[in-house]
């Protein structure tokens, strides 16, 4: 029987790694916000994060002895990220990925693999994303639910745990009310911006705006963007917000919307939620095992095959992830509530 | 040459080796009823408690339905012409996790093959 098998390597690089890239491949089937998370490809079950805090204060007066003070650097605990084994398996019946597919695959034709790797591109990355940011082990999903979110742990649970631990204090959190709707209410997007900007703890704003980052739901990003334009009309100053401008700032740092929140939010809360983040650039940082893969040779990460006594397609594939924030306490968090 | 290479697992601090944490969890499947019961028998470490056990019952078609040991888990709405999986996360106040499951389930018995890690 033929097998198309990818190694656990390949599959890394083929289907995780694009998923997290900054410019993301144009016919990737996935893109949103993932490449600002740090990718971390050699998380076998746990690791420390490498603090990616400023070090600073670490000068001292000589003496004239020859002993010397080793400061310590790097903050004094340390986080760490743990990744958790997960698998997707599915069949198909009298269904083909594409046209065609079983001449390829029974001739091994090359384009085999190149058709249908875009098929997990998508489904693993838009997955890898929903749970990355919303998984929560412990939830009890719907059985209407559309969106993979109980897999793994996301940054909002880890934002919770940190928040209810006093890491983050109750100043950098906002509570956005039910029933706020940034679409009809450009203001109010504004003044979610202004107050989340303003509850910067003062160490936070010893970085450059550039290393800082807002990202939030779509509707908080468009509403921001309607605020400026209507700025613009009734002040009369120079526009500087041209037509399908995509990049916003805030006072220099930048607005990044990821498209796939709010419909999450909506469905795990059951009315419309939206969500705002104001941290640091590289704060969300997403593990796996690059050389994980299960299989006759313990490296095989995807596997898919045709089985003829069922007349069934057969897909499996196997990875590692988990998610950790690096400083949680350099965060502002405005959310909606959702279980 | 090494026996068995371990170079991979020298940072592995979890696993397996989680003494005293022995997940134990039963199910009864009514098929009159439709519905699932879950009970939890755990032995837990010391001072240490069950904080959410979440299940799944999975039909051979593709569908699935959540639930806890707190209620019966209604499986009407799946295909039941071939026998329902199991799976359940057994979660701590400490964070140790078990996943387990029951395939091919019978009218009752006990989940198996658990995978028990902290994190």
């Amino acid at each position: 029987m033929n097998f198309f098998t990818v190694q656990a390597s390949v599959f890394f690089l083929a289907v995780i790694a694009p998923a997290f890239q900054d410019i993301i491949p144009n016919d990737f089937p996935y893109k949103g916000t993932l490449s600002e998370f740090t990718i971390m490809d050699n998380v076998v079950s746990k690791r420390n994060i490498i603090n990616i805090r400023r070090v600073q204060n670490i000068l001292q007066r000589r003496d004239a002895s020859c002993d010397y003070i080793y400061k310590k650097v790097f903050g004094a605990d340390t986080r760490f990220i743990t990744t958790d084994e997960i698998y997707g398996a599915t069949k198909f019946c009298r269904n083909e990925f594409y046209q065609g597919d079983l001449k390829d695959w029974r001739a091994n034709d090359p384009l085999f693999g190149d058709k249908i790797l875009p098929f997990f591109q998508g489904a693993v990355s838009i997955d890898v994303a929903s749970n990355s940011y919303f998984g929560d082990i412990e939830r009890v999903q719907s059985p209407t639910a559309q969106w993979s979110t109980g897999v793994f742990d996301g940054i909002f649970k880890k934002y919770e745990k940190y928040i209810a631990a006093g890491v983050i204090p109750a100043g950098q959190t906002i509570a956005i009310a039910n029933g706020t709707d940034y679409t009809t209410n450009a203001t109010a997007a504004y003044t979610l911006l202004l107050s989340m900007y303003n509850k910067m703890p003062v160490m936070m704003r010893s970085f450059q705006k550039s290393q800082l980052a807002f990202y939030v739901s779509e509707e908080i990003k468009s509403g921001y963007e309607d605020y400026l334009s209507s700025i613009q009309q009734t002040a009369g100053n120079t526009t500087i917000l041209e037509n399908g401008q995509t990049a916003l700032t805030f006072k220099g740092v930048p607005v990044l919307s990821e498209p796939i929140w709010t419909p999450i939010i909506t469905e795990l809360k059951g009315a419309v939620g939206y969500a705002a983040v104001l941290t640091v650039r590289g704060n969300f940082v997403f593990a796996t095992d690059k050389d994980y893969g299960e299989g006759e040779d313990g490296k095989t990460a995807l596997e898919v095959w045709y089985e003829r006594k069922e007349s069934q397609w057969y897909y499996r594939l196997f990875l590692k992830a988990g998610t950790e924030i690096a400083l949680p306490e350099y965060s502002i968090v405005a959310m909606s509530d959702w279980d | 040459m090494l026996a068995i290479d371990n170079t991979n697992i020298i940072n592995l601090g979890r696993g397996n080796g989680l003494p005293g944490f022995i997940p134990k969890i039963a199910y009864v499947y009514d098929s009159g009823a439709k519905t699932v019961t879950i009970t939890d028998t755990t032995t837990y470490q010391a001072g240490d408690a069950k904080k959410k056990l979440v299940v799944k019952v999975h039909d051979k078609f593709g569908k699935s339905v959540s639930g806890t040991d707190a209620a019966a888990i209604n499986v009407a709405t799946l295909n039941l012409s071939k026998p329902l999986d199991i799976t359940a996360t057994l979660i701590t106040n400490k964070d140790l996790v078990a996943d387990g499951g029951a395939y091919d389930i019978a009218a009752a018995g006990d989940l198996s093959k658990y995978d028990r890690q902290y994190r």
